[in-house]
């Protein structure tokens, strides 16, 4: 009993030490659990894009930095992978500063290797990055009357606007000439400035898993059509795609992780509980 | 007087954009120009922000400064981080974000020293769910059962045990049940919550009952 | 393992800020002002090139708005709260503007996304789960109502059902927050093995 009391009290070091080592076995060897893809969130971004004709414009917007990258980045991969496939053509812009550089530099080196694969990824016809425009809500409202002015007619590499052709496409941002927003969202600024200023606009979320729990409340209402769920939502979208990546791979790991935490929780109470009780029998 | 214009202004401009937002008229006036004049005062407003663009390097001066000044403990590592502020900032304003020199130490240095930071919490949220989550009356007992179900529906393993297949479509099913029905509801009374107190702020700052984004006399 | 300069930076810099788990020490403090610095000249130099210059160009010179100018002095303003006391509250100007301009804002389109949700919430009231889904959110407000029936020990009972459905929002939210940290430490561990020493995943 003395030894279960004990688990109420693990240094926090030695716990550090459980995650880190456990975590790194299904890393390097993973053993591919099953995985379903969710119906509900995954499914219908995913089927947006097959609906899509090639040629359609969509836009996504990188809110997100480093700190969340490890989720988000995965996510961008596999549906500008996807978009790539289909011939839809993207168009990136960010709310964060940081986004603008990741996203960019993610997309640069992921066009080259689908160059090399034989898929059309070319900027300037396939994809462009305008990247980040400061202003906010109000600036990117108005980019919906004019895209080329609001966003200062130049992309990250100030290349000016009049130099790539897809944009030649896109002088306004309707629901005409965009087929849907996707919004890889960190937090904020994020979604809100879309369902609040692009309300007739069909919006996406590729959403870290802490949001998950938030944005579900605008699934239902409908300001939000699909969402990817963070690392998951990444290996779900992989799956789909049938290019399992990183994604998939980190699974295990995943899996690992949570169970090592559960078993945490479950110690804890175990050794709270006894000690409660014990305290109790003394007292 | 040095609040009272100032209240004054916050009151023309607020009124001023409630004309533009609200009413058909001024939303759709356009300038010679054929642009919208919400649209002009929005790239104004951006364009405002742009004189204060130096506001956070010359923050850092004035902390790091003082630290220096007064031999605080770890000076060295202010003046460390004022001479890396100053030779980032110079490199990116005379060449561009995307040169190849400023891009190097943005994602050799920033990128994975942020990813990281955030990463650290992977191993303190083990630490806390395993030190705070106790079961100490029926809250918590709910709050712990819903996180279950939710870590088992996130993961693979979830599904090893109870697949979508099963009763109730297993963790999965009731995983995506939570975040539809009880998650958004709790959350929808949250969020409300929260707009009709961002409102009750508004009207007091409207009224001019709060002040406080004033400043000290 | 990886002979790119820039890789080895990275996983420095990676390890450096892990040993903070450990104990705080001089690497994770070095790491850490690095960060910060990093950071504010990123800010600086995004809103120089991506913003100020286009700007200039597109609205200044192009279409001769010259008025612009006024509003980037106000901005300018903001640099007086580094000025003596007696100078400082001219950056009030400023704050006042921005302050007004989101005011009109509050009061004209915040509310729209909101309306959306409550009408979402009586929607299609005939299927069984609208129904539930429209009793929990009334049992959550419920728990809210700090001046109406507090007294009454049938609504103490049953506001604490609405505190049940808080608790159930706060576990999926804690739920999906562990797989979000445990996501962002996978990305810096396949970084670190896969990246730097060059072990194929």
């Amino acid at each position: 009993m003395k030894f279960l009391e004990r688990f109420d009290q693990i240094n926090p070091q030695i716990i550090y030490l459980i995650m880190a080592v456990f975590l790194i076995f299904p890393v390097l060897k993973p053993i591919g659990l099953p995985l379903s893809i969710n119906q509900q969130l995954t499914r219908p971004v995913y089927d947006w894009i097959e609906s899509l004709n090639p040629g359609d414009i969509v836009i996504f917007d990188a809110a997100y930095g480093g700190g969340s990258s490890s989720e988000l980045e995965p996510q961008l991969k596999a549906w500008f992978t996807h978009c790539m496939m289909r011939g839809v053509k993207v168009v990136g812009l960010a709310q964060w500063e940081s986004g603008s550089q990741l996203a960019y530099n993610a997309l640069k080196s992921l066009s080259q290797e689908l160059e090399a694969q034989g898929i059309s990824a070319e900027y300037g016809i396939d994809w462009v990055m305008p990247g980040y425009k400061a202003g906010g809500g109000p600036t990117w409202r108005s980019m919906q009357d004019d895209f080329w002015t609001a966003c200062g007619n130049v992309d990250v590499e100030g290349n000016h606007f009049s130099e790539l052709p897809l944009l030649q496409n896109l002088r306004q941002w309707t629901p005409q000439t965009v087929k849907g927003i996707i919004c890889f969202s960190a937090g904020s600024p994020g979604i809100p400035t879309f369902t609040q200023y692009f309300p007739d606009h069909n919006l996406y979320v590729g959403d870290v898993a802490v949001q998950v729990a938030g944005t579900s409340n605008l699934l239902r209402s409908g300001q939000v059509k699909g969402i990817i769920p963070g690392l998951r939502g990444a290996a779900e979208y992989e799956k789909l795609i049938e290019r399992p990546g990183l994604g998939v791979k980190l699974m295990d790991a995943q899996s690992m992780g949570h169970l090592i935490i559960i078993i945490l929780v479950v110690l804890g109470n175990i050794g709270y509980r006894l000690k409660l009780r014990n305290t109790r029998k003394r007292a | 007087m040095r609040k009272e214009v100032p209240f004054i202004i916050s009151l023309i401009f607020a009124a001023f954009r409630f004309a533009l937002e609200a009413f058909d008229g001024p939303y759709n006036y356009t300038l010679v120009s054929g642009d919208k004049l919400l649209n002009a005062m929005s790239w104004a407003m951006t364009f405002m922000s742009c004189g204060a663009l130096f506001l956070g390097v010359l923050n850092l001066f004035r902390i790091h400064g003082n630290n220096i000044r007064r031999r605080r403990p770890h000076w060295q590592l202010s003046v460390y981080l004022l001479v890396v502020l100053v030779f980032q900032s110079l490199l990116g304003l005379f060449t561009h974000h995307t040169h190849p020199a400023y891009a190097w130490s943005y994602q050799g240095i920033y990128v994975p020293i942020d990813s990281t930071m955030f990463s650290l919490l992977a191993f303190y949220i083990a630490s806390a769910a395993y030190r705070a989550f106790r079961v100490r009356n029926s809250d918590a007992a709910v709050m712990l059962a819903a996180a279950f179900f939710l870590m088992m529906g996130n993961v693979p393993i979830g599904e090893l045990i109870w697949g979508p297949n099963g009763p109730l479509g297993g963790f999965t099913g009731i995983k995506d049940w939570i975040l539809r029905v009880p998650n958004a509801a709790g959350n929808r009374a949250i969020n409300l919550g929260i707009f009709l107190g961002i409102m009750a702020t508004q009207s007091r700052i409207l009224l001019g009952i709060e002040r406080r984004h004033l400043g000290q006399e | 393992m990886s002979t790119n300069p820039q890789t080895w930076v990275a996983a420095l810099c990676t390890l450096a800020v892990y040993s903070y788990l450990y104990k705080e020490n001089i690497f994770f403090r070095i790491a850490e002002h690095t960060m910060i610095a990093l950071a504010v000249a990123h800010s600086l130099v995004t809103g120089w090139h991506n913003t100020f210059i286009p700007y200039i160009e597109t609205h200044v010179k192009t279409k001769g708005w010259w008025w612009f100018w006024i509003f980037f002095a106000f901005g300018v303003l903001y640099y007086a709260r580094f000025l003596p006391a007696r100078y400082a509250w001219i950056t009030r100007y400023p704050v006042s503007i921005s302050v007004g301009w989101a005011l009109g804002y509050y009061f004209s389109l915040f509310p729209r996304q909101y309306a959306v949700q409550i009408a979402d919430s009586v929607r299609d009231l005939g299927q069984f789960e609208n129904i539930l889904f429209f009793l929990m959110f009334v049992l959550s407000m419920m728990y809210f109502f700090l001046t109406v029936g507090g007294n009454s020990k049938t609504f103490q009972q049953i506001s604490k059902v609405g505190r049940w459905i808080l608790m159930i929002n706060f576990g999926a939210a804690f739920g999906n927050t562990v797989s979000g940290r445990i996501s962002l430490f996978l990305g810096r561990l396949s970084f670190l093995l896969s990246d730097w020493l060059g072990i194929s995943l």
